[in-house]
């Protein structure tokens, strides 16, 4: 442990005992018998599966209380919610937004809380501009986006929440820069994207009004440009590190995850990245790769991610966890 | 030596494989049909863990052709049933918008 200071410059600190596992992450100490760091252990685990294959569910919450409302297909999901304890899903009261197309409810997002939630347009063959929020137990209309929207994310509080991206959902489906900002009544106008793009990934329920993120998605070609928001503008960061569209995501504008997706249109990819506010980082992989419209929610150390292509009424949930470790010299 | 072992094991949801599991040997699922069914077939690491693993999830061993063809039949169905799953008066590109990308055939590892 000589060695220490000359590379770190510091000495090894005593502590009469352990801090908490969270609170030491990425420190060295000498507890008066062991040297000891800790050290962030990552990995996907199966979650509870899903009453039917499906994908394009809005979703939003945590990894133990999570919310996956409509999607396809009609039958099983259509305008049904289910909701997640951390364990198995349930189903929960039915989305309110008025039938016509059986596809009304798919491809749109959702944010906010399981209990404080909301979920905005999507629909097919053409995009609608609906919004409901969520209580927990009922869906309730509440003010549309000043335009039809589908494949944009919604992110952030549901009274403090960002739409972004997408396109206008009717032919011929251009990808849109525009953001709106939601108070959870009323919309307003926000900064635009520097580049249009639908089926991206970004900040979710973590992510705020006024700091938000974006990547990947489609031009209509797949982009590996990244943007985060301050709450007026767009600005271009740290490219994703790969060309992708529908590529799941969960986190906040400085601790961001994105998996799976489509790097070579058709063929899911596994693979897992972290974002840390700067740089982009690879994480251990998914077991299963998707395709994924918005049917994700939680934080980039709890992230949960459920349907898509692949065993599509599986769920998957993600955990990075400070763990103590006796340093050795093995 | 082979790397994986390759085998067939409904996925039964919660703790069906854990964290611990994903740190202790290489996993990865896919789904393939059976001739009548989808089945979830899995690539797992070639250790004694991943063999314990796929023997306590009452999996079924295969080999690497035979988990191949389960996968190949399921990537077979779902690209016919994209072909098939048109809509009057729709274009090829929404199609895709409605679908996503026609899916690909997929090589385990």
């Amino acid at each position: 442990m000589t060695a220490y200071k000359a590379l770190k410059g510091k000495k090894i600190k005593f502590l009469a005992s352990d801090p908490p596992a969270a609170a030491g992450e990425g420190q060295v100490w000498y507890n008066g018998i062991d040297y000891k760091t800790s050290v962030k252990v990552e990995a996907w685990a199966a979650g509870g599966n899903l009453p039917a294959a499906g994908q394009s569910a809005a979703g939003f919450g945590t990894q133990t209380a999570a919310v996956s409302a409509g999607g396809t297909p009609p039958g099983s999901f259509g305008l049904k919610t289910f909701e997640y304890d951390g364990s198995s899903w349930t189903a929960g009261n039915n989305m309110v937004r008025a039938t016509g197309s059986p596809y009304t409810s798919a491809y749109g997002s959702g944010s906010g809380t399981l209990t404080a939630g909301w979920a905005a347009g999507g629909g097919y063959p053409t995009a609608n501009n609906l919004v409901e929020n969520y209580d927990g137990t009922n869906w309730t209309a509440s003010a549309v986006i000043p335009a039809t929207r589908g494949g944009g994310i919604s992110n952030g509080p549901q009274t403090a929440g960002l739409y972004f991206g997408g396109t206008t959902g009717a032919p011929p489906r251009t990808a849109l820069v525009n953001s709106f900002h939601y108070d959870g009544e009323a919309w307003t106008g926000g900064g635009s994207l520097n580049t249009a793009r639908t089926n991206a990934g970004g900040s979710g329920v973590t992510g705020s009004q006024t700091a938000a993120l974006c990547f990947a998605g489609n031009t209509p070609g797949q982009t590996n440009k990244t943007e985060e928001y301050d709450g007026t503008s767009w600005s271009e960061v740290t490219n994703f590190p790969r060309t992708a569209s529908y590529v799941g995501y969960s986190g906040s504008q400085t601790d961001a995850l994105a998996f799976s997706g489509y790097t070579d249109p058709g063929n899911a990819a596994v693979t897992t990245t972290g974002y840390d506010g700067t740089s982009w980082s690879s994480r251990p992989n998914m077991a299963a790769g998707r395709l994924f419209y918005h049917s994700n929610s939680g934080t980039a150390n709890n992230a949960l991610a459920w349907s898509g292509e692949g065993l599509s009424n599986s769920t998957e949930e993600f955990s990075g966890t400070a763990t103590l470790k006796v340093i050795t010299d093995s | 030596m082979a790397l994986f072992l390759y085998g067939t094991a409904t996925n039964t949801g919660k703790g069906f494989f854990t964290a611990e599991d994903r740190r202790n040997f290489f996993l990865r699922g896919y789904t393939g049909h059976d001739g009548s069914n989808l089945i979830d077939v899995w690539v797992v690491g070639y250790t004694e863990k991943g063999a314990v693993w796929l023997a306590e999830a009452s999996g079924t061993e295969q080999t690497k052709a035979e988990a191949q063809a389960l996968v190949r039949a399921a990537d077979t169905i779902a690209r016919t049933a994209w072909d098939n799953n048109d809509v009057d008066g729709e274009s090829s590109a929404e199609k895709v918008t409605r679908l996503g990308d026609k899916p690909g055939f997929i090589t385990i590892p």
